[in-house]
């Protein structure tokens, strides 16, 4: 399993960051996502096999956000 | 003559069990209940019959219970009684619908807008405007009556409340001129009795109707004293055209009956406002679905209501659903939620032969159960019945009007007859000569004086703000034990889980015998995350959260009720009950101590291995909401009592109780036993109940006060009078400074009602007050209630009404 660190840009508000959650949640892979807008942060926790982080970050930057991978361990 | 319909033809009861078996139980709706005085009225009246033991009725709800001794009573001849005292009696079971109550509003505010135009036209013939009070007045009580009609059309857009509004203005300023003509003074008083007499027996009529039932009940109602004065207005204008003196004022009379109803139209309308807003908030928060079974019949699988279920049928259930009816497991194994029907936190592992309770929710497997029980017998028709039982028996709360109003109301018929009596004497003893006149102009005026027509509008007021300022907060106060009663209670009961916790489990403590606890996390989640057990999401929060990774897993095997072998690129990891370790071979030891000590403290424990080796424990159990422990100090330091009530057992209630420092616990309680509880609390202090779930429902109805979370089961929500949309416990102390705010506001408004009126009234008991003073009275009073009930927040009360006439489906909100 992968945990993905990615900074997100052009969230408004929190509610940005809900939505961005939600929708990560329901693709098949991931187990817990978690956004936080004061920090712009993404941290994904997701299964390599089922999931491609880079599906994941053009779903964000499909949503209107800017997806900026930072690290991955 | 028409054949009259009787009870026997039409059942308008229902039957409940009674507490004895030599006794019979019925519940039927009442119609008709105009005042919380009411509620005592049938009481004695049906208490009176013989072979009636029990009487309960709820003014909130229009409900009675009725417990008779079949032998003696038939229920035909009790709701007769119920009749002959003029209240309708409706079927119990018939739910109340969503348009009837828009068609109501929608009467009521056409009855006020006839209402306050003719109010207009009486103060525009009546008005003399000579000087500088005499113009200021009746242009003050005009702009306010104006003011509501904008109000009432408001709803209805902002260009047909603008329009209407001037329309009226223009009416009223149209009859200026006519004033010259010399026909004028003679015509006026003609008029003001002709609008008068629609007003009081026409458009009025339900008042009157209402004024004579609740005298024959022998109640003094608001009702019966708004009657009081039209009348005396009426009166005195007879008595001017008998008399017929120019400077009697004949019109004057009848205008002040016009206003009194023009005001009583608009207070019940405020009250039918604050009603229906909040029925209409508590239906959004209900899932409204009709429940449905996926019921296998002939090896289809039909989609069925619950009603048509019946006993051995197969039904389906699928993962994440609400299991729709009590069974018994046939084929599948899941883990199933029952927190909010048993207060268990922990899911339960249900497989083939075990029971399952309809509203639990199914976790991840598929279930195929047969049904055990439907209507009547199930679960949850016994926890509905439940709180039926709760909603008679629940402790009525007079209402501060009423209590006024039954002091008041005498008290201004004795002043106004002692006014004419003395005036009678006086005339008498000083010229030898009783002046009737006189007499009868000072008896009639105090009852003019005498009815206080802001009363009306003081308590829907003062409640508009409550709701206002509470609804801010998260908080939905619906009922008038939330403004009324939540401030008197002294004792506060809690529910444990899903109300003082989350509800759901979370992991609570890590021990690694080897290594590091993030690496024990990670092993665990990795093979958790493959499993669809139920504290597998938990295990996962906790990894993800302290930022372990789990390793990649190459295959697994979940052993249902036990647990999970999985290989991973870090070897073979097993995740389960420490039994199911150690019958893998696996040595505990190391760890027994610790995991009978986590036991014990309510935790459930599961043991990760790898490679043969005990790698750590972790434990799981249900976490406190993060503001419980202030809420319940704060609680505490307001004075209140706390009380733990909960299903789950005692060691997990008396840990939680000891965490967030309540008072009183009491463990273990069977669904059916809360609401008992509940009344024995409620012997000694006014009860509030805090809870969300199905077996909480009885007792929120019966508490003195029942308080819901937002997220909770419908059944909780429908059967309390406050709901906490937000689900944070903060908001219990908020919302009893917002009960003790309003009630304030509404003592306040209730005295500046009477106050006008009260200093009035000796006024006009010496004769020498006209009525035009009277109608002064009123227009101060109702401004002065205005403005204190609103003051800084005039949108909260627009919000109001604009909030209601609209359909559900538009603003449906959910907080799940």
């Amino acid at each position: 399993m992968k945990t993905l660190s990615w900074m997100i840009e052009g969230m408004h508000c929190a509610g940005c960051a809900r939505t961005i959650e939600a929708r990560l949640a329901r693709e098949p892979g991931v187990q817990r996502a978690e956004v936080a807008f004061s920090t712009r942060s993404a941290r994904i926790l997701l299964d390599p096999n089922i999931a491609a982080p880079e599906a994941l970050a053009s779903l964000i930057e499909r949503a209107g956000y800017r997806v900026i991978v930072e690290q991955q361990t | 003559m028409s054949h009259a319909i009787t009870t026997e033809e039409l059942k308008l009861w229902s039957d409940e069990p009674a507490t004895r078996p030599d006794r019979a139980r019925i519940r039927a709706r009442i119609g008709g209940l105009h005042c919380s005085l009411c509620t005592g009225t049938i009481e004695r009246a049906l208490g009176r019959r013989p072979g009636v033991d029990k009487v309960a009725v709820s003014l909130t709800h229009e409900q009675a219970l009725i417990e008779y001794d079949p032998k003696v009573a038939r229920p035909e001849e009790l709701l007769h009684t119920l009749r002959d005292i003029g209240y309708a009696v409706s079927d119990p079971r018939k739910v109340r619908p969503f348009e009837e109550e828009e068609q109501d509003l929608v009467r009521e505010g056409r009855r006020f807008l006839v209402a306050t135009a003719f109010s207009l036209i009486a103060i525009a013939l009546i008005a003399h405007p000579t000087g500088v009070a005499a113009t200021l007045l009746p242009a003050a009580v005009i702009a306010s009556l104006l003011a509501f009609i904008f109000l009432v059309l408001r709803s209805r857009g902002l260009g047909v409340a603008i329009g209407g509004t001037l329309l009226l203005a223009a009416i009223a300023a149209s009859l200026v001129p006519l004033r010259d003509q010399s026909w004028f003074p003679t015509a006026t008083p003609w008029i003001v009795a002709g609008m008068a007499l629609i007003l009081v027996f026409g458009i009025g009529n339900h008042i009157l109707r209402m004024a004579y039932q609740a005298l024959r009940r022998g109640i003094l109602n608001q009702h019966v004293l708004l009657e009081i004065g039209a009348f005396a207005g009426i009166a005195g204008g007879v008595v001017g055209f008998i008399i017929g003196r120019s400077d009697y004022p004949t019109a004057a009379f009848f205008a002040v009956s016009v206003m009194v109803v023009t005001y009583h139209i608009f207070s019940e309308w405020l009250s039918l406002i604050v009603k229906t807003r909040s029925s209409q908030a508590v239906k959004r928060l209900l899932d409204l679905q009709p429940d449905t079974a996926r019921v296998v019949r002939d090896n289809q699988e039909l989609e069925l209501p619950i009603e048509q279920v019946a006993v051995n049928d197969l039904v389906h259930i699928r993962p994440g659903e609400r299991i729709p009816v009590d069974g018994k497991v046939m084929r599948g194994h899941s883990a199933v939620d029952q927190s909010l029907v048993t207060g268990e936190p922990i899911p339960v592992e249900k497989s083939e032969g075990d029971s399952v309770i309809g509203g639990a929710i199914n976790g991840t497997g598929m279930l195929l159960i047969k049904v055990s029980a439907v209507g009547e017998g199930s679960f949850l028709n016994k926890v509905i019945r439940e709180v039926e039982d709760a909603r008679a028996l629940k402790p009525g709360i007079l209402h501060l009007v009423d209590r006024v109003l039954r002091v008041y109301t005498p008290t201004v018929l004795i002043v106004a007859t002692l006014a004419a009596v003395a005036w009678l004497i006086g005339t008498w003893l000083v010229t030898g000569q009783m002046d009737a006149e006189r007499a009868v102009f000072a008896g009639l005026s105090v009852l003019v004086m005498g009815y206080p027509c802001a009363v009306g509008i003081s308590a829907p007021l003062s409640i508009v703000r409550g709701a206002g300022e509470a609804a801010e907060q998260g908080i939905l106060m619906r009922t008038g034990e939330a403004f009324q009663g939540y401030r008197l209670v002294t004792t506060i009961v809690l529910d444990k889980t899903g109300t003082l916790t989350e509800g759901r489990p979370a992991v609570r403590e890590i021990e690694a015998v080897e290594g590091m606890d993030e690496e024990l996390l990670a092993a665990a989640a990795a093979a958790e995350a493959s499993s669809e057990h139920p504290l597998a999401q938990a295990v996962i929060d906790a990894a993800f959260e302290r930022g372990a990774t789990p390793p990649q897993v190459r295959s697994f095997e979940a052993i249902p009720g036990k647990g999970v072998v999985a290989q991973t690129e870090r070897g073979e990891i097993l995740v389960g009950s420490p039994a199911f370790l150690a019958g893998r071979g696996i040595d505990l030891t190391s760890v027994d101590g610790r995991i009978a000590r986590l036991e014990e403290a309510g935790r459930t424990v599961i043991a990760v291995g790898r490679a043969r080796r005990i790698l750590g424990i972790i434990a799981l159990g249900d976490t406190l909401r993060a503001d419980a422990k202030d809420a319940v100090a704060a609680l505490r330091k307001a004075g209140l009592r706390t009380v733990l009530l909960t299903g789950d057992n005692e060691r997990a209630a008396r840990h939680i109780a000891t965490e967030v420092g309540i008072d009183e616990v009491h463990a273990g309680v069977l669904p059916g036993g809360k609401a008992n509880i509940i009344r024995q609390l409620q012997r000694n202090a006014r009860v509030a109940m805090v809870g969300d779930g199905i077996n909480d429902a009885p007792s929120l109805m019966q508490a003195d006060v029942g308080i819901a979370m937002g997220a909770g089961t419908d059944i909780a929500i429908e059967s309390a009078d406050i709901i906490i949309l937000s689900n944070r416990m903060a908001a219990l102390p908020i919302a009893r400074e917002i009960s003790r705010r309003s009630y304030r506001k509404m003592l306040q408004n209730v005295t500046l009602a009477f106050l006008f009126n009260g200093i009035g009234i000796p006024a006009a008991a010496t004769g020498l007050v006209y009525p035009v003073w009277a109608m002064t009275a009123m227009a101060v009073s109702v401004t002065a209630i205005f403005f204190n009930s609103l003051w800084g927040r005039p949108r909260l009360f627009i919000d109001a009404i604009l909030s209601v006439g609209r359909p559900v489906g538009d603003a449906k909100v959910r907080t799940t």
